[in-house]
Formats: structure tokens, sequence, C-alpha cells
């Protein structure tokens, strides 16, 4: 066997076998899809918003957000141990826009720290994921047991509501 | 009816980036499949570019149309101005072909699993959704314009350019309404102008229609390309980055190949093009810079080596710029601080993502019998344009993270290096097209390459432009360009008869012509 037909076996045997996996790894993938999921506008916010533990929570979340002005300013309180932070922290910034939104991440009672951007003026809202609501009576919005959307405008130090 | 209006954004889209390809002055060796896939490409980039310039003075439904208008209108006059450019020459007989009829088969299927991937069970992904989305969406809530506030909004990674957001954002306008499985539309767009790059590219360049086939079937075999994050259905830029730089290289191959100003023209708008798609293109740009760095210093044509890569470097420089201006917070993945003491965690990852064979099934082991292949044909003269292309960013991308901020670094690695390598894949599967097709074909041909070199094919080329040319002035008096090609190849019938070669000659029929050859030394 010469040189020639040598290398044109290996090419074909390579190619055969590179097609041969390929097609075992995308078959075996496929059949494991499960049903087809629906045409939903909001498919991948809902499913990183599924932490919430409710249906459809990307709508409820924004609704939640929609009561507020364009203009208004948000606050999230969140305790820094709880791995779904900052899923939950991008996920609101994505749905409270036009509104800004700041982040105060506790690390222990009247400790925390400020995640995004720092805005100055007062408050108009504040939002508590996993962290104990401050001031419950005023107007709130609880999506799930872990996130509460309350309206209330506050000048009070960030930290002050890692309680 | 959602399906049908993201077609229609798409299509505009598509016309728009055909018009620019003529525009630009197509080259003439190009074929009608490699126009098409470079229209997809510059055709994102037309809508990016416009709705972002246009951006500055109007928005709404008065920019959407300012945009359709565009692109319409760029296809209009390039109508006008080429109408070779699109005219179909119909065969007097229809004969079948296998090879055209399997790559069409192939492109086909895995175009639609693609689409019923992206659309029914794949979501966005965090990147997909944080980093590329999230700007879609924005922009779309401010009327088609990225506004400069959202810099500093909050989003994630906002240094990120914008022709993914932007083309999201078109998407969006056309719907008129945030939606983000229509959205993931995106990547199989991308993903049919790879595939008619490398069906026409790989035909082109070895004149024959096996390496299409090939070259498809090769890149719709790679599951990354489909499937997980950074892949045509991720809505991530990872994918439309790859297919920019498969179009960039492959109009920069066919500069150093025949010193084309219109290629060179091309190979510098969709290098910018990738400037404008992701901060990565930056190391791509290096490689590309490496393809046709010989080609420019030996010919010492300094003006179309800054016709390449001039366009991306002003527009890096303008959006740096940019984001100084408006505060754009950092990303906080990279620093200035060099890490060398995680050269050997790189270098171990590295080699354990070519033998991932269940993510990436056999590919980098057939990318590695592929360069053997090519080295044992002793090509050596085409070593710096492949290296260029394809090994250098293999090398280049892991060295990357030596400037990573991440703690730990080895985080950092293991969530995107396999995104950096399937940049390359798509340029890859045409090297393993194109040097699989010469084992087969180099004996017969007595030595004579299939690759792009930098000097040899450029004299066929130039006959076939010359014969172009002759027959559009001699067809009023009946000489068409087949009977100046059947002249030809009597001459050089003719010529290799009188030389006394130790090979045999190869009949350099019609279809030879354009072909890259190189007699054997």
């Amino acid at each position: 066997m010469d040189l020639r037909c040598l290398l044109r076996m290996l090419a074909i045997c390579g190619v055969a076998a590179f097609l041969a996996l390929s097609a075992a790894i995308l078959f075996i993938t496929v059949i494991r899809f499960g049903p087809a999921s629906p045409l939903d506008p909001l498919w991948t916010a809902n499913y990183f918003l599924s932490v919430l533990g409710v249906d459809h929570p990307a709508i409820r979340v924004q609704r939640g957000l929609n009561e507020f002005a364009s203009d208004a300013h948000l606050l999230l309180i969140a305790p820094e141990s709880n791995p779904d932070v900052v899923q939950i922290r991008l996920a609101l910034v994505y749905f409270a826009y036009p509104r800004k939104l700041s982040a105060m991440f506790c690390t222990s009672p009247g400790h925390g720290v400020i995640v995004g951007p720092t805005y100055t003026v007062p408050v108009d809202g504040i939002l508590f994921f996993g962290a104990k609501v401050v001031n419950p009576d005023q107007y709130s919005v609880s999506i799930g047991n872990k996130l509460t959307i309350t309206r209330q405008k506050s000048t009070s130090p960030w930290p002050s509501y890692c309680r | 009816m959602a399906i049908i209006l993201s077609v229609v954004a798409l299509v505009l889209a598509f016309a728009g980036g055909l018009g620019m390809v003529v525009l630009l002055g197509r080259p003439s060796s190009f074929s009608r499949a490699e126009l098409c896939g470079m229209a997809v490409v510059l055709g994102a980039g037309l809508v990016s570019l416009s709705s972002f310039l246009l951006g500055i003075l109007m928005y709404g439904w008065v920019l959407r149309s300012a945009v359709s208008v565009l692109c319409l209108g760029s296809l209009v006059i390039a109508l006008r101005r080429d109408r070779g450019a699109f005219a179909v020459k119909l065969p007097e007989r229809f004969v079948p072909s296998v090879a055209p009829i399997l790559t069409s088969v192939f492109a086909v299927a895995a175009l639609y699993l693609l689409v019923w991937i992206s659309l029914y069970h794949s979501d966005l992904g965090w990147d997909g959704l944080f980093n590329w989305e999230a700007k879609t969406r924005t922009a779309f809530l401010n009327d088609g314009v990225f506004p400069f506030q959202a810099f500093s909004s909050g989003l994630s990674h906002t240094r990120y350019p914008l022709l993914v957001p932007l083309f999201g954002a078109w998407i969006y306008s056309w719907l008129g309404r945030v939606d983000q499985s229509m959205l993931k539309l995106v990547g199989p767009f991308f993903y049919l102008g790879a595939l008619l790059l490398l069906a026409g590219s790989a035909r082109r360049l070895t004149g024959s229609p096996w390496a299409g086939a090939l070259a498809v079937l090769i890149l719709a075999a790679v599951p990354p390309t489909m499937i997980g994050g950074g892949s045509a259905s991720s809505g991530y830029a990872d994918w439309p980055l790859a297919v920019i730089y498969l179009c960039t290289l492959i109009a920069t191959l066919e500069y150093t190949r025949t010193n084309s100003a219109s290629a060179a023209r091309l190979a510098g708008v969709t290098l910018m093009l990738g400037i404008w798609t992701k901060a990565d293109m930056l190391v791509l740009l290096v490689c590309i810079a490496a393809v046709a760095a010989p080609r420019i210093i030996r010919e010492r044509n300094w003006k179309l080596g800054l016709v390449i890569f001039l366009p991306a470097l002003a527009m890096r420089f303008i959006w740096s710029v940019m984001l100084v201006v408006v505060k754009a917070p950092p990303d906080g993945d990279f620093h200035f601080r060099p890490h060398f003491d995680v050269a050997g965690m790189l270098l171990q990852n590295a080699l354990s993502e070519f033998i991932k064979w269940k993510q990436w099934g056999l590919f980098w082991p057939l990318l590695g019998l592929s360069v053997f292949l090519f080295v044992i044909r002793r090509h050596f003269s085409e070593v710096a344009v492949w290296t260029g292309g394809v090994i250098l960013p293999m090398i280049l991308y892991p060295c990357v993270f030596i400037f990573s901020a991440w703690n730990p670094i080895h985080d950092h690695v293991a969530s995107s290096l396999s995104r950096l390598f399937l940049q390359i894949v798509p340029a890859a599967s045409l090297f393993i097209a194109l040097t699989i097709h010469r084992v087969f074909e180099a004996d017969n041909r007595c030595g004579r390459s299939t690759l792009p070199l930098s000097q040899a094919g450029a004299g066929e080329d130039q006959a076939e432009i010359l014969i172009s040319a002759a027959a559009a002035v001699l067809q009023p008096i009946g000489i068409t360009a087949d009977d100046l090609r059947e002249l030809y190849r009597r001459r050089l019938e003719a010529k290799s008869a009188s030389e006394n070669s130790i090979c045999r000659p190869q009949r350099p029929g019609k279809k030879n012509l354009g072909r890259t050859q190189r007699t054997s030394s």
C-alpha cells in the first residue's frame, strides 16, 4: 500500500468517525429534549426568575415594577449569602428599565455592600429578596414568598434595611 | 405572524447586505453562494450600524423606515450598477449533479434542526439574556436607539459593542414587542451565512462541489454550533462573531491570492463589523494580520493594508472614546496585571478542551488529522495562511486568560474557553474540507495545490477576469466567454506539451479556470 492510499484511508476513517460520533451526540441530545416549549416572549426571563416559585414570574415582576413612575429610583435589598442574588438583581435591572435600580447585598445586620450603580436621590420603592421586609405596612406586592416590592419613599441609609 | 415579521426583518437586512457587497465591489471570482453568505454578515452590520448612527437624529418608526429605505435603496442602487451580480444564467440542459444536491440537503437539514432547537428547545442562556438581550430590550424600549444613560444603568457588560443588540432591536421593532423566542432567529440567520460561505468558498477554491458538500457537512456535525452556551441557538454573540471571522478570513485569503482591492475592502469592512460585535475580535484581528501581512509586506502595498485594518482600528478607537465619554463602568473580566503563573493550567485546560468528545465529538482530532495531512503533503508555502487563520487563534485564546481578573482564573477559563474556540469552528471546517479534498486530488493533479496560495492562483484568476472582460466587449460580434476559454485551454495545452515535465500535465479544462494551481518543483 503506497502513501497516497494510506492517507486517503486515514482521511476517510477520520471523517467517518467524526460524523458517526457527532450524529450520535446530536441524536442523544435531541431525544433527551422532552416536549417542545411554547413560543413564550419571556421564556428565558421566566427561567431565570423561576427561583421565585410562581407561574409566569416575569409578567408578575413586570407588573409589580410598572406600578412605579418611569423615573423612579428603586433599591433592592438581598442577603449576599443567597446564591440567586446576582441573577435576581440582573433580572430586576432588566425589568426595571427605564427606572433606576440600585442594590444593597446585606452581609450582616446593619451592614452590606452596594452592587451596581449608586444614585444619590432618595428611593421611591424598595424590593426585598430573601430579606426581612422593613415597613411592611406600606403598599406592597409579594411575588412568591421570596420577593416583595414595596412603595416607600426613603432617605434612610441603605444598610439600615439589612435586618 | 411573529415568525413572518421576524423573517421580513431578516430579509430586509439580507437585501441591504447584498447591496453592500456589490457596492463595495464584489471580487469577480466569488460565487453567488459566497456573495449571499457575505450579504448576511454585511446586512446585519448595515442594520446595526445605521440604527446606531441614525439613532442620533431620529427614533421610533422614522428610524425603522430610514433603515428599511437604506437596505432596499442599497440593493436597488447595486442592481442598477452591476446587473451581472444577480444575473442567473440557466443552463441549456439541466443535468442533475449529486454534490450540489447533497450540499443543499445537508444545509437545509442542518438549518431546520437549528431553527427547531432555537425556537422550541433552548433558552437564551445567562449571557444571552443579561449581556445581550437586555441591551436589545433597552434599545427597543427607547424607540430603537440605545440610550447613553444605559451604559451606567447597572446592565451587565455595557462595554460590549452593539452589533448583536441593535440587530435584535431591529427584529423587535418589526414585531412591535419584546420576544425572546423570535430573537433566537438571529443565530440561524448567521448560520445560513456560514453554510453559504463554506459551500461557495470550498467549491471555488478546489473547483469541486464535493468540497463544498464536505465543508457544510463538517460544520453541521459540530454539536456546539447548535447546542449549548455560545451556540447559534443560544443568543450569545460568539456565533455571529464566528461567522464574521469566517467571512473576513475568506476575503483576506482572496486578497492574499489575487491582491484584489475589492477583496481587501470586504475584509476591511467585515473586520470592522467583528470589532463592532465583540472585543474578542481584537485577538482575531491579530490572526488576520498574520494572514495578510506577508502579502502586504512583499507587495509593499500599504494602501490595501490600511484598507483592511484601518476601519477596524478606527472603530475600536471610536468605541473606546465613547465608553470613556459615557462613563461606562469596567466589566471587571480582564486587567493589565499578567498572571504568568497560570500558563500551565491554561495549557492543560486548552488540551483537555480538545478531547472533550462528549461536547465536541471528534472535531479537534479531525482538525489535528487535517494539519497532519496538510504538512505531509509539504505545501509549506501555505503554512503562513492557515497557521494564521486557524492555528494561531487556538494558541492566542488561552493566552488571553493570563490577564483575567477573575479569582480563581480557572472559573473564567472553564466558563469561556469553549465559546472562544467555537469562534474558530467555521474557519477550521473550511480548512478541514480543503485539506481532505486535496488528499483525493493532489496526486491526480501532479502536485498542484487546491488550497489558496499567496501567489500561485493569481495568474489563473487574472486570466478569468480578462476573459470575462474581453467577452463583454466581443459579445456583439458573436464571441462568447466560452470561446475564449477554449482558446485559452488550447494555448495552455500547447504550452504544456512543449515542456519536459516529470508529471503528465493535467488538462486545464473550463472548470479549472479560476482555481489555484501550482506546478510541482
